[in-house]
């Protein structure tokens, strides 16, 4: 069986690497689109 | 700005969360794990965000189909996704910590984890079916509906730890140690601030997409 401090350290990085990792991906995420409608308004604004 | 000022704000109050829960806090007598106890300053947190994002999604979905305000459906989307991660981390944190601080405790025969199991899996629904329906309006509506059914597992997960294992803390007999009550407060604070910023972001992300749909 794993010891307390084992089982804390698996607990501590499922929250943490878990709420990093959502972070992480919203952001990716989120400059992507960014980049995307910039291009966008870029090509519209084109003659 | 106004996004990277809360983010930044959710980020450092985590940073001091997570000295305050493992530097600060006393550790906690009565459990057979006092080092695993420490998670409940990030498993209890998480549960709430949790239940206060489902909140938010039905809250949403029940203004979409009286006010028929289609911003509301962001809202709802946003909460739904945000609650399901910190759902998930409440569920792992949950079993981990049991399987540590109970001898031969079993996860499947436990109300709170089949309840919550249950929760996770309709908002995985909620989220699957919106992925799946092409028109926005009735997407809007069919979800909203959905939005307000799914919640009402919430309550049932709740109430699900008088039937449980799960300690009950509003119980006189298992109430927490007031010292180790207030470091719980605070780590809720700073998980709802996290919330709020994770949300922020998460809106932006549906302004954008609407900008592109337009």
């Amino acid at each position: 069986m794993a010891t307390d401090l084992q089982t804390f350290a698996l607990a501590f990085c499922v929250v943490w690497l878990g709420l990093g990792g959502y972070l992480l991906w919203l952001h990716g995420r989120m400059r992507r689109l960014e980049r995307i409608v910039q291009a966008e308004s870029l090509r519209r604004l084109r003659p | 700005m106004r996004g990277t000022w809360i983010a930044t704000l959710a980020i450092a109050l985590v940073l001091v969360d997570i000295l305050l829960s493992l530097l600060v806090a006393p550790e906690a007598a009565n459990f057979r794990a006092p080092l695993t106890q420490r998670i409940f300053y990030y498993h209890v947190p998480s549960a709430w965000v949790a239940y206060l994002a489902f909140g938010v999604t039905a809250l949403a979905s029940g203004l979409l189909l009286w006010r028929r305000d289609h911003r509301w459906d962001a809202w709802a989307l946003a909460s739904a996704e945000v609650g399901t991660v910190f759902s998930v981390i409440a569920l792992l944190t949950g079993l981990v910590w049991s399987r540590q601080e109970f001898i031969g405790y079993s996860p499947f025969r436990d109300a709170k984890v089949v309840s919550l199991v249950v929760v996770i899996l309709s908002y995985f629904a909620y989220l699957t079916l919106r992925a799946n329906l092409e028109d926005g309006d009735q997407r809007a509506r069919i979800s909203a509906v959905y939005g307000l059914l799914a919640f009402l597992g919430v309550p049932l997960s709740y109430l699900a730890s008088r039937a449980s294992l799960h300690p009950d803390f509003t119980r006189p007999d298992e109430s927490l140690e007031a010292a180790l009550g207030w470091f719980l407060l605070a780590s809720t604070l700073v998980f709802t601030v996290l919330y709020a910023a994770l949300m922020h972001a998460r809106l932006r992300i549906a302004r954008l997409e609407a900008a592109l749909e337009s």
